[in-house]
């Protein structure tokens, strides 16, 4: 629901957009900035002390005055007008011009600014955790330090999702007739653990140990026992 | 000079004789929408974090790009800005709306709403803070139409959260400094 009135408003805004067009405006304080603004049809805007404003859609001008065809303006009325100003009673004149720089960001900009004003009515959030998909990790003891050989096993958050993996630990060697074997729980997490089983495979002297692709031993050509 | 008194381009008497302004209205009773560029301080409530080894501190420097909308163009002037920051440190965002009434004075003060975004990944640990939250704004006209120096004040409390049985307050809006540039023509 949110999303399409976010859709909704997001179209809205881009037709206004486009229908207002992408104009600036440069201050025209010249003689010559007039004149290129005539040459160019460009529209010319006047505002005079009265706080009137004028829209001069065509024009012309001699030293004192400025006379042309266009809209007037004041409070919120809008009229037609066709006349002449004299520049003794005009504040400021400006030129209009299309924009391409303002049409190029205008809707991007448009977009994201209300993007953000739909964000402001989201709730305020505060959320820390660890990374999902971690331990326990499984290390064998080769004689002088623990090698870890293994991630058991990743997330299972459910009863459905108990799974049992194989591993290979070519790092455990016995020291004094034991095997070492540590299971260890890095992060703060809690893991439940069924069974674990130690299997001793023989292999030939020049053969490799391999876990099949479903991640379990390749008894095909090797016996183990159980320890 | 042309006796018709029809002016020519180049010719003598180039400055348009136009009144003087006893009202004081001012440019940008002319204007439309245009950008604003910035950049700012902001000083958050983030150093809870050093706890998890999250080394992160209260400082940040924004860059703004917000977008300008009169509504009262004369002086003094009403207006709408707003739009988002992107602190250089990076993790660190913001979006801002801001209604500002600008007096005679070039005083600039106002109301407006924020939100603000933190985001922290390491290898064994992710933070995500968002907070929205009302703002005070005020601030000075430095450049007519131009720059403007303002200072935002969110009205927002920590956000409180407990983690592996440690309580953290962290606040990611703060009281923020900017210097905003017009790219008006």
């Amino acid at each position: 629901m949110k999303n399409s009135v976010n859709q909704q408003l997001k179209f809205l805004l881009l037709i206004a957009v486009l229908l207002s067009g992408c104009y600036s405006s440069s201050q025209t304080t010249r003689f010559d900035e007039l004149e290129k603004a005539k040459e160019k049809e460009y529209p010319i805007r006047a505002l005079t002390v009265d706080s009137t404003l004028y829209t001069f859609d065509s024009f012309s001008f001699t030293y004192s005055t400025i006379s042309g065809e266009g809209r007037k303006k004041w409070d919120n009325s809008i009229e037609e007008f066709k006349g002449t100003l004299n520049f003794s009673d005009i504040v400021f004149v400006e030129r209009l011009k299309s924009n391409n720089w303002k049409a190029f960001w205008i809707i991007p900009m448009s977009l994201a600014v209300m993007g953000g004003v739909v964000q402001l009515s989201e709730p305020s959030e505060l959320y820390i955790h660890r990374p999902g998909g971690s331990c326990p990790f499984v290390s064998s003891y080769n004689g002088s330090e623990f090698v870890m050989e293994a991630e058991a096993f990743s997330t299972a958050i459910s009863k459905s999702l108990e799974t049992q993996t194989h591993h290979l630990l070519p790092s455990l060697n016995p020291v004094k007739n034991e095997l070492k074997v540590r299971i260890g729980n890095q992060r703060p997490e809690t893991h439940l653990i069924n069974d674990v089983d130690l299997y001793a495979v023989d292999a030939g002297d020049f053969s490799s140990l391999v876990l099949d692709i479903n991640n379990i031993r390749s008894g095909g050509f090797v016996s183990y026992n159980r320890l | 000079m042309d006796t018709s008194g029809t002016v020519k381009a180049g010719e003598e008497g180039d400055t348009i004789p136009l009144a003087t302004n006893p009202g004081k209205l001012s440019r940008p009773r002319f204007e439309s929408f245009h950008l604003v560029l910035g950049i700012g301080g902001m000083v958050s409530k983030l150093s809870e974090l050093e706890k998890l080894r999250a080394d992160e501190n209260n400082l940040s420097i924004p860059f703004l790009v917000y977008v300008y909308v009169p509504f009262l163009r004369e002086d003094p002037s009403f207006y709408f800005t707003g739009g988002w920051e992107m602190a250089v440190s990076g993790g660190r965002t913001s979006f801002k709306a801001l209604f500002l009434y600008q007096n005679r004075y070039k005083i600039l003060m106002g109301l407006g709403f924020g939100r603000s975004w933190f985001s922290y990944e390491s290898d064994d640990l992710i933070i995500d803070v968002s907070q929205s939250y009302p703002l005070l704004a005020i601030g000075r006209n430095l450049d007519p139409q131009r720059v403007d120096l303002l200072l935002t004040v969110p009205i927002a409390s920590s956000l409180q959260t407990t983690f592996e049985g440690t309580s953290y307050h962290i606040r990611p809006a703060g009281i923020q400094l900017s210097l905003l540039v017009s790219l008006r023509e």
